[in-house]
């Protein structure tokens, strides 16, 4: 006797269930795939200005290379060197950049020098960009190609900024690629050939080689930090704000009048975005009034101290808290933070 | 035992699984085999759907949530849904109409997961956690309390998508599992293949349909017992008389 199942024969949504929800497994691969293309993206872009430095031969010339973070990581030991070219000196200034805060900007001077016999031309100079950042755990290193050109003529400098190309390798599209194609492979010899051995393999291999990779790169760490953080706009408990704050005039007046020295602690989070803001906000506050010294600390680097105000609580972080140390009183997240902050500061209004 | 009485045991794990942070042991690594948010000040465990979107954000390949995803789909599928999730068991609990479910609909889930991943990558942000209703339950309201949180705008979008969906659990059986939670679509990709399964017998079966009235999520076990909608609940098992459907745990899934 037939089964019921086979009687009834394919339906419309059997037919849809199998163009519709196989294809999305392959999307959903194809997507973790590209992520997994786009990861350790650059943080920093790069500017150099002016446009098109134009050096005299046996003269020297100065132009900026302007790294601007786009990100909510501090980008760190950034480092900018040159392929040497014959007849051109170019010197770096600083070597390092130690910390370029998220959201904010750093500039290299670079002093370029031409010899007097440099044959007149536009010349491409080659600079390799070097830094890490790290979430949590997992510090990535990037290395980023800049070319930009140089002209030796006598003609005036132009200046207006421009981006230097980026070269990028292609074989970061391979392994993902492969993966999925390999994926795929199995998805069509289970539905089309009934061989379940392959798909069984592939999964079974994802399992072990992903959780053992994954323990290997600290990815379980990374994992556990992510979730024991409370970023408090993450999960909708507010908004997150980015915008730069505006102190409005009864806090001005407040703060020029305050009378007793506040000590305030920002704990903060690499991954919380409105920590910026709640960081932004006391250092504007701050820059009113002497009486107002503060630090920025990230919870991980002192849990004790977050944990003895309520920050850390059974292992779980709330963050941005405002700690005021004279009190120990702390308040949580960015919402209406002006007024609290305020409050705080012993401010009644 | 009976599979009532198993799955009910099995549920309490879940629950008791998502509360173990009164215990105070706090944030462990594992990652949650179903919708539980880890910003509840009990959790500990880890949200896929949270994390998953972290990653997207942060660019970061996870072997690590890809492998605990996989082992948790091939394990049972959309099982854990049905035997696990406190999300999945608050749905049973207001499981009072069982009507047919609306296939095309409940693709929908795969869209909202899918728009989850490109939500978490425009607008770099956790988007779909702002609005999940299991947040709602175990970050918003707790957090209220607790004085981190307070009644503002994101506190009543909250509010107002927890509402809506619990007016549509009670007036659709499973309706979040059915049409809108997105790691039942993560889960529902491996359901064909999982080792738990239910199996149908078609000599027994004489195509009454009780089982179809007894399924919480509007399924007809009867015509389609591989649906990748199926929870694995065993309802259609014990509302059976002739012992036609079973639930085996074996990658052997032929009948």
């Amino acid at each position: 006797m037939k089964s019921h199942a086979t009687l009834v024969g394919p339906s419309f949504f059997k037919r849809l269930s199998q163009w519709v929800l196989y294809p999305t497994v392959v999307l959903l691969l194809l997507a973790i795939g590209t992520f997994s293309v786009y990861a350790q993206e650059p943080i920093l872009t790069f500017l150099v200005e002016p446009e098109h430095p134009v050096i005299a031969p046996g003269e020297k010339a100065v132009f900026h290379i302007i790294a601007t973070s786009n990100s909510v990581h501090e980008a760190d030991d950034v480092i900018v060197t040159f392929t040497p070219v014959e007849g051109v000196s170019i010197e770096p200034s600083p070597e390092t950049i130690n910390r370029i805060s998220p959201f904010s900007k750093a500039t290299f001077v670079v002093d370029v020098s031409a010899s007097e016999n440099l044959p007149v031309g536009e010349y491409i100079l080659i600079a390799e960009a070097v830094y890490t950042y790290c979430i949590d755990v997992s510090c990535f290193q990037i290395d980023e190609e800049l070319t930009f050109s140089v002209t030796i003529s006598e003609e005036e400098t132009m200046v207006s900024p421009i981006s230097p190309q980026v070269k990028r390798s292609p074989l970061r599209w391979l392994a993902p690629t492969l993966g999925a194609l390999l994926i795929l492979g199995a998805i069509l010899l289970w539905r089309f050939a009934g061989l379940t051995l392959p798909l069984y393999l592939i999964l079974v291999l994802l399992i072990a080689g992903g959780l053992t990779y994954g323990v290997i790169l600290k990815q379980h760490e990374q994992a556990q930090g992510i979730a024991a953080v409370l970023c408090t706009s993450c999960v909708g408990i507010e908004e997150a704000r980015h915008e730069a704050p505006k102190l409005n005039l009864f806090t001005l007046s407040a703060l020029k009048n305050l009378a007793e020295d506040v000590e305030l602690i920002v704990f903060y989070a690499p991954w919380c975005h409105s920590c910026p803001y709640a960081e932004a906000m006391v250092e504007a506050m701050a820059a009113q009034t002497e009486h107002i010294t503060y630090r920025f600390i990230d919870v991980d680097e002192q849990r004790d101290l977050a944990a003895s105000h309520g920050i850390v609580r059974s292992n779980r972080t709330v963050v941005p808290a405002i700690l005021r140390l004279e009190t120990g009183e702390v308040i949580f997240g960015v919402g209406e933070l002006e007024e609290r902050l305020l409050s705080l500061l012993g401010v009644e209004k | 035992m009976r599979l009532s009485l198993a799955r009910r045991i099995s549920q309490g794990f879940g629950l008791l699984l998502g509360i173990f942070g009164i215990t105070g042991i706090g944030m462990t690594h594992i990652i949650f085999p179903g919708l539980h948010c880890y910003a509840c000040p009990l959790a500990v465990t880890i949200c896929p759907i949270g994390l998953m979107q972290n990653l997207v954000i942060y660019g970061i390949f996870s072997y690590f949530w890809l492998g605990a995803i996989v082992a948790y789909g091939l394990v049972a599928g959309r099982g854990f849904c049905g035997w696990f999730c406190p999300f999945g068991t608050l749905n049973d609990l207001l499981s009072f109409r069982k009507v047919r479910i609306n296939k095309l609909a409940s693709y929908s889930k795969y869209a909202i997961l899918l728009g989850t991943i490109l939500a978490a990558w425009a607008f770099a942000d956790t988007m779909f956690c702002k609005i999940c209703p299991a947040a709602s339950i175990e970050a918003s309201i707790p957090y209220l309390f607790l004085g981190v949180a307070h009644v503002n705008r994101p506190f009543l979008i909250h509010i107002a998508t927890l509402s809506a969906t619990l007016v549509g659990m009670v007036v659709i059986a499973r309706f979040w599992c059915r049409y809108l939670c997105p790691m039942g679509a993560l889960l529902g990709l491996f359901n064909r293949v999982s080792f738990l399964h239910l199996s149908l017998n078609t000599d027994r079966c004489s195509r009454c349909g009780l089982c179809a009235d007894s399924c919480p999520m509007g399924l007809k076990p009867h015509e389609d017992y591989d649906n990748h909608n199926c929870i694995k609940c065993g309802e259609c098992i014990q509302a059976c008389s002739l012992d036609a459907l079973t639930l085996r745990f074996s990658p052997n899934r032929k009948p």
